[in-house]
């Protein structure tokens, strides 16, 4: 009893046991029990990925206290810049690396403007989602470029990132699993990681003790705008295309992800294993939903609802068995 | 006659303008070695930010500060903590939700290789910085928010023991604890004391200095007003002769 | 003897200089200004129309500008009011609903500034609304046309239609297009005698999500005969959906609008039957000619901008030719 409740002093740890819950009454109730169908799992391992593993980056960022709306102007910009260097005749792996590290560099604007102005970062990464958004649609006419035949279906390129391996399971989730992983590591046993987490709970207390906090609060944004580079190639390979529309709506959804696993919105409270439930835990829901024959039309408003009462049951059982 | 070196501290003529604001106008201020000293005075008299000069978070506009004799400069926290100078805030000093260990080692952390934390080290060095000091916790995995007021204290006094500290400075430790938190903050206090630890202790509570201080310095309005050995005076006398200080004209 | 050729020099100069001065003429519409007020936003679509009116422009001499409000009502009325303040030669505007329009444009009419519809008109056409006349596409027509394309195939293939089920996909179900094209499609549906049908809140316009809406239903509901994209993006993740359902190419008849890569793609593998192009440059296109003719001539005609359906491999490689140019 005593390690349950230790258990459900984590914060995600009630969306963890609804996760568990969802799964089981959808594969229960779903006709043909087609939840656990592998199609179904290999469709949910190929798309969660595009918001989990940018809901990392988000996850730890506000870990450290800051947030980033611009993820959905820097994903599509990354893409554009990925189908264009295709376009010039960059080989896709240099296209790739060319992608990330735009990212990077849109990440570490996002990081120099939000510490050396001292503006929320709410705002500052407002302003860089609309600037960025505006001067993608004027270079690129918001026309979609098609990059399949650079990147055959079949090629080595398309297989190592939207290819599948034992034949059905997704690499997508593979990816996943090493960001997640990496990440992890770094925020849990990395002392890197003790900076963020203290840099988000008390950060007059860790510049008191000797913490660059405003370096650890870029090097943040910068990986953010790193995984948005490398999650827009990923998409872009897969969708067979940049698409002036890629990325929209991932600001939102991404905090939604890392909220509903346990990251608090004043930072210093969040962990990788949280995002990775919070960005499994909505697609999820969506899915099933789906698969049990409820109608289709407005589930989105059910899917917002939903995600409401996840953080208040986390913060409700978090609180009673503090 | 004294000389230099008895002093663990000195500043001499500590000038600082904030803006306008005229904040220290020509301080001196010293601590022995081993010794406690009583920093009091109202509210704007400059304590605080004495001392934040010391730890490194502001710079002083004029003056020079001597460390075991030698002249020296304190640009930032790190070097005020490399000279063995640690503060212990009121609020600040530790994240709420970080663990014991983790705060203790916060920015200092003991690394394996590549940088991973060597929690093992990291969990053993804080029980035993917090036996020193006389504090029983459970586990070194406590998020520090579950502690109380008075523990909390004590968790910072015992990260500032365990880094080798000559100087700790304690900005206002007992403000907001009950009774008997405020006993086992003052007995951490003892406890640095018998480790023949200086310590700057700042507060409004003239009975709390009395209790734990040999020696008090009263500030008004920038400017050191008094400075007077326990022995020469009692709670009663340091209450007047705040009182007068915050009513002279400069 | 050297005079003559003086001679000769001096009038092939003339002559040319002539010529060159002729040639210099001004363009027809040269000082005009003409402004579309459109609902439009950031989807490739609207780029498309952007470049027929700047193309037309570029041909007439004249100038254009166009409003893009991003769906926004209030915001769109406020630019018609900016634009009529402008006095142009000319308004083209997307006329996105039944009344708000009606006063704004009776009022620049009796300012005498001219004002025509295009791209959507008022469900009552001139009924409904003082515009001179109207540019645009018929919505409901082109997707009656696509549907009837598809219901064709599928009895072609000898499909029992009254126990087919038709899905429809929608970026943003309540949104005008969304309305209007599925209404064209169960029109079509009430000829073939199809009865059941659902709408896909295919949950916005970002591609991970549509198509795992996609994915999703058609695992739920293996009796899904037809499926139908009323958008660009919902009709660009059919094929990758289909696919992840484990449906071969035509078990499914699909079919949507415009024609990103992917359709296009899609069509080609089979998956897809057709797909309507808008031909949405002609609705920038001629909104910009039919200003300057009826400035010049008093002209106000109905256009039809038409639906083409994209079907085969042909129109396929015209489509791709073209596309890089922003023409379709």
């Amino acid at each position: 009893m005593e390690r349950f409740t230790k258990f459900l002093r984590q914060r995600a740890a009630s969306t963890f046991l609804v996760f568990v819950g969802l799964v089981i009454i959808f594969s229960l109730f779903s006709p043909r029990h087609v939840f656990i169908n592998a199609r179904n799992i290999a469709a949910l391992g190929k798309l969660f990925p595009d918001l989990g593993v940018v809901a990392l980056g988000v996850g730890m960022l506000m870990i450290c206290g800051e947030f980033d709306l611009s993820v959905a102007s820097v994903l599509p910009f990354c893409a554009y810049i990925f189908a264009r260097s295709l376009y010039v005749g960059i080989a896709p792996v240099w296209g790739m690396v060319l992608a990330i590290l735009v990212g990077c560099g849109l990440g570490w604007i996002n990081g120099f403007l939000t510490v050396k102005t001292r503006m929320p970062s709410f705002i500052t990464t407002l302003g860089t989602l609309m600037f960025w958004r505006g001067i993608l649609y004027v270079w690129s006419q918001m026309m979609p470029l098609g990059i399949r035949q650079y990147i055959p279906t079949g090629s080595s390129f398309e297989k190592v990132f939207a290819g599948t391996i034992v034949g059905f399971f997704p690499v997508q989730s593979l990816w996943f699993a090493l960001f997640a992983v990496v990440l992890g590591v770094l925020l849990h046993y990395h002392r890197f990681g003790n900076w963020v987490y203290a840099t988000g709970d008390n950060r007059d207390a860790a510049r008191a003790m000797g913490i660059n906090t405003d370096w650890v609060k870029t090097l943040c944004f910068v990986i953010v705008g790193a995984l948005c580079g490398f999650v827009a190639c990923m998409q872009s390979v897969r969708i067979g295309s940049f698409a002036a529309t890629q990325g929209i709506g991932m600001e939102l959804r991404s905090i939604a992800a890392c909220v509903v696993g346990g990251t608090s919105l004043r930072g210093g409270v969040g962990s990788m294993s949280g995002v990775t439930l919070g960005a499994l835990t909505i697609p999820i829901l969506d899915n099933g939903l789906i698969l049990l024959r409820v109608p289709v039309f407005g589930i989105t408003a059910f899917i917002g609802l939903a995600t409401i009462l996840f953080v208040v049951l986390n913060t409700y059982v978090e609180r009673r068995f503090r | 006659m004294e000389t230099g070196n008895d002093f663990l501290v000195r500043m001499v003529g500590i000038h600082k303008w904030f803006g306008r604001v005229y904040a220290l106008r020509g301080v001196d201020f010293e601590v022995r070695r081993g010794e406690t000293v009583g920093l009091i005075g109202d509210n704007g008299a400059g304590k605080s930010t004495l001392i934040k000069i010391l730890s490194g978070y502001h710079q002083a506009d004029q003056g020079d500060i001597y460390f075991e004799g030698q002249k020296v400069k304190i640009r930032s926290p790190r070097d005020a903590r490399n000279l063995g100078i640690e503060t212990v805030y009121q609020e600040q000093a530790l994240a709420p939700n970080l663990s014991i260990s983790r705060n203790i080692f916060m920015g200092r952390e003991p690394v394996r290789r590549l940088g991973i934390m060597d929690k093992k080290v990291m969990d053993e060095e804080s029980m035993k910085a917090l036996a020193n000091l006389g504090l029983r916790l459970r586990s070194p995995d406590l998020p520090v928010v579950t502690l109380s007021g008075g523990e909390r204290q004590g968790v910072a006094i015992a990260r500032a023991l365990h880094f080798k500290a000559k100087l700790v400075i304690l900005d206002e430790p007992t403000v907001a604890l009950s009774v008997k938190e405020v006993e086992e903050v003052l007995e951490f206090v003892r406890q640095l004391q018998r480790e023949k630890v200086s310590v700057v202790f700042i507060t409004h509570n003239l009975y709390h200095a009395f209790d734990i201080a040999e020696r008090f310095v009263v500030m008004a309005r920038g400017l050191k007003m008094a400075d007077v050995k326990k022995e020469d005076t009692s709670p009663q006398g340091l209450s007047e002769l705040v009182l007068k200080s915050a009513f002279v004209a400069v | 003897m050297k005079r003559a050729w003086i001679v000769v020099l001096v009038i092939s100069l003339l002559v040319f200089s002539a010529s060159w001065v002729v040639a210099q003429e001004a363009k027809p519409a040269e000082g005009m200004y003409f402004r579309l007020v459109t609902h439009g936003g950031d989807d490739p679509f609207w780029a498309v129309v952007q470049k027929g009116a700047n193309d037309a422009a570029k041909e007439l001499g004249c100038r254009v500008d166009i409003d893009l409000c991003g769906g926004d009502l209030a915001l769109q009325q406020k630019r018609f009011q900016e634009a009529v303040a402008l006095k142009p030669q000319g308004i083209a505007l997307v006329i996105n609903d039944d009344t708000a329009w009606d006063k704004p444009v009776e009022d620049a009419l009796a300012q005498g500034i001219p004002v025509i519809g295009m791209n959507n008109d008022d469900s009552q056409g001139a009924a409904g609304n003082a515009r001179l006349c109207y540019i645009g596409q018929s919505e409901k027509a082109a997707a009656y046309r696509l549907a009837r394309k598809l219901f064709d195939t599928a009895k072609a293939k000898g499909i029992d239609l009254s126990k087919a089920h038709v899905a429809m996909a929608a970026e943003v179900p309540g949104a005008n297009y969304a309305k209007i094209r599925s209404s064209g499609v169960i029109e079509a549906m009430g000829e073939y005698g199809i009865t059941s049908y659902e709408i896909i809140d295919a949950g916005g316009l970002e591609m991970t999500t549509v198509e795992a809406r996609e994915t999703s239903y058609l695992l739920a509901h293996p009796e899904t005969t037809f499926l139908i994209g009323l958008g660009g993006i919902c009709t660009d993740r059919l094929t990758a959906s289909l696919k992840a359902a484990g449906r071969n190419p035509g078990e499914v008849i699909a079919g949507g609008f415009d024609t990103t890569p992917d359709t296009l793609n899609g069509i080609r593998e089979g998956y897809i039957t057709a797909t309507i192009d808008q031909q949405q440059y002609l609705q920038g296109y001629f909104a910009v000619y039919v200003l300057y003719l009826y400035n010049k001539y008093g002209f106000t005609p109905n256009i039809d901008t038409g639906g083409y359906l994209v079907d085969s491999p042909d129109k396929i490689a015209l489509i791709e030719k073209l596309s890089p140019l922003h023409v379709r």
